[in-house]
């Protein structure tokens, strides 16, 4: 095995990040902004990649584990004073709860694995489409609950975060740890046994493998990730509602991993930052400018309308992704210098 | 009594806006195994067009909605979900994740998210009352307009060659072809099948409510879909079955969920749908064809 060939790749795609994130803050307040968005985008669907990458099942739900992240996160970060206004009906034992921030979006976390670990019981019987489905259902379900559990959630209009707000570069640290352990997860036994199963699931269950069990260790690990994401977007963003949570985020995320590539961390990588990119410089053009004194009008919709068209080129030209599944490898020595035998098959067998 | 005869007449209605929906879905899912999220869309589009045509004669407003909406139900077969057929479902439903969003945001660069207006017939809004029990002529006409367009679509799957062969081509899309059906024409037609069934949605709908956004695609395509799920996907009659057991469901917790429960009402058909989908993924009737072999 060429171990320590390839744990470059979590490497090369922090020092991606990091760079990204360097150029971003250097941007205007907007771009500022989107890099720190992205940020945490980045969390969500690194997390998703390490359910659907490595099964092959495509899930809409993960907005929901984001929900209950974030509104975890910011119930016990607002400081209890604040919460009696905001929140008067709240139960004490939630309400006179004051955690830290990093305590607070780990709890976050935590609590998106329980919730995905009792519904992984069912989920995880499901396959292809009927599991994809299942998770629109849950996606559903979640955000109805957040809509209507006003005592908690205070409903539609949602509610303002009372606790400072973590700036990029304490940001950056949680997405690292996300590439690092979708890494290790992937590299694993249990990840290589749900990626044998995504490839062929009959041959893998012939072989042995528990492909229940195997799905939901990966859900219960992408829902975590998902739910740490929904707490650093709570406290980052200090304003939650059940919105942010539903279609129009799934639909984002679910276009950032197929644009990327579902089937590697690098693709996740690459189909935020793409993506980000790609909706940055259509929102420039969606508020309207003025180039050479012609007026541009503002045009709502454009960046949306960008990013359907986007993803259905991608769909339809290169349906793998820009990084065909492929990891972020260090260019090869030539072989005669490293005075081994060929490695094309070895190199092949870790694709995936 | 009449309480209950009540409740009876608005399941049905809702029954038949759901069974409109699913069948859109369904048809489509049976083909090609594409769940069509842009389906709501399609309804969409369609009730854009009465909105532009609301100043004209009725005949002529039912004509544009059908219209339109078969118009881009095509478009959208062509020009998307062409390329990608055959590819795994998840892609194909991802591939109608983005023409949704497409179309809605198209809509939204028009026309701005502001809600608009339309009126198509002064007489939908109307009433009367036979007994205790409340009717609305829109009632009536949802419960006719479906069961007139069920007669016609089973009628056209049974008795026409081209209902033939789609029938064919649900059960065993390889082996239809190999037996000279013709792929692009049977999918274009249940496309165009899927249209005239949104176009008649979208008359439906904005007939009850007189308002049409961009979004308004949503609620009835995630409800159509919960009601082919229910019935079966791929299985038409499995869709209208679906769509009244979830018409009858939803009317029976309305009006039987106690007060603090109420507003999840939402929350515990989807939940229904993912332990259907868990204890028996293949509905209530079961689609040939439509069943996995190793």
């Amino acid at each position: 095995m060429s171990a320590p060939r390839s744990a470059t790749t979590p490497l090369l795609l922090i020092a991606l990040v990091a760079l990204a994130t360097l150029l971003g803050s250097q941007g205007p307040v907007t771009v500022r902004s989107a890099t720190d968005s992205a940020l945490i985008t980045l969390v969500v669907v690194v997390g998703l990649m390490v359910f659907t990458g490595n099964s092959g099942v495509y899930s809409f739900g993960h907005a929901g584990f984001m929900a209950i992240g974030a509104y975890t996160a910011a119930l016990v970060a607002t400081s209890p004073e604040y919460k009696r206004i905001e929140l008067p009906d709240l139960p004490a034992w939630i309400g006179n709860r004051h955690f830290g921030q990093v305590e607070a979006v780990l709890l976050g976390g935590a609590l998106a694995a329980l919730f995905a670990a009792v519904i992984a019981t069912p989920l995880v019987r499901l396959s292809g489409l009927a599991a994809s489905l299942a998770t629109v259902a849950l996606l559903v379900v979640v955000h109805d609950v957040a809509e209507n559990w006003e005592r908690i959630t205070r409903g539609t209009p949602g509610f303002i975060v009372d606790a400072s707000q973590p700036g990029t570069w304490k940001l950056f640290p949680w997405t690292a740890g996300a590439i690092v352990v979708a890494w290790l997860y992937k590299r694993s036994a249990s990840g290589l046994r749900l990626a044998a199963s995504r490839e062929d699931p009959v041959a893998a269950a012939a072989s042995g493998i528990r492909i229940r069990r195997e799905r939901a260790v990966a859900l219960v690990l992408s829902a975590f990730l998902a739910g740490v994401a929904g707490g650093l977007f709570a406290l980052h963003f200090a304003n939650i509602s059940p919105l942010n949570f539903y279609l129009s985020v799934t639909f984002t995320m679910v276009a950032m991993l197929v644009v990327g590539g579902a089937e590697s961390i690098s693709g996740a990588v690459a189909g935020v930052i793409a993506v980000t990119v790609l909706l940055q410089s259509f929102r420039q053009i969606e508020e309207g400018f003025t180039v050479a004194g012609v007026h541009v009008p503002a045009r709502p919709g454009l960046s949306d309308f960008g990013l359907a068209i986007g993803l259905l080129a991608i769909l339809i030209l290169r349906p793998r992704g820009l990084t065909g599944g492929r990891e972020l490898r260090p260019p090869r020595l030539p072989a005669r210098l490293l005075e081994r035998p060929a490695e094309a098959p070895a190199a092949k067998s870790e694709i995936g | 009594m009449s309480e209950a005869i009540q409740h009876i007449v608005d399941g049905a209605a809702l029954g038949s806006f759901y069974a409109i929906f699913a069948l859109g879905i369904a048809l489509i899912f049976g083909i090609m195994r594409l769940v069509n999220f842009a389906h709501g869309e399609l309804i969409m589009v369609g009730a854009f067009a009465i909105y532009l045509t609301r100043t004209l004669a009725w005949p002529l407003i039912v004509l544009a909605a059908i219209g339109a909406s078969v118009a881009i139900a095509l478009i959208t077969e062509r020009v998307a979900f062409r390329p990608v057929r055959g590819a795994s479902p998840a892609t194909l439903l991802i591939t109608s994740f983005a023409v949704s969003y497409l179309l809605q945001s198209g809509a939204r660069l028009v026309f701005t998210s502001l809600p608009k207006s339309a009126d198509i017939h002064p007489l939908l809004r109307r009433s009367f009352t036979v007994g205790d029990v409340f009717v609305s002529w829109l009632t009536v006409f949802t419960i006719a307009v479906t069961a007139g367009l069920l007669v016609a679509l089973a009628f056209f799957l049974r008795a026409t060659p081209m209902g033939t062969q789609m029938r064919a081509a649900a059960e065993d899309f390889d082996a239809a072809r190999l037996c000279a059906v013709d792929a692009n024409r049977v999918v274009a037609v249940s496309f165009a099948l899927s249209g005239l069934l949104a176009g008649a949605a979208a008359l439906l709908i904005v007939g009850e409510t007189g308002t049409l956004f961009p979004t308004m695609g949503l609620t009835p395509v995630l409800f159509g879909f919960t009601a082919a799920v229910i019935g079966g996907m791929g299985s038409l009659p499995g869709a209208v079955l679906g769509g009244y057991v979830l018409g009858a469901g939803s009317t029976v917790l309305t009006n039987t969920l106690p007060h603090g429960v109420a507003p999840f009402r939402d929350a515990l058909l989807f939940g229904l749908v993912m332990l259907v989908l868990t204890v028996r993924p293949e509905g209530i009737l079961r689609a040939r064809g439509t069943v996995t072999r190793v």
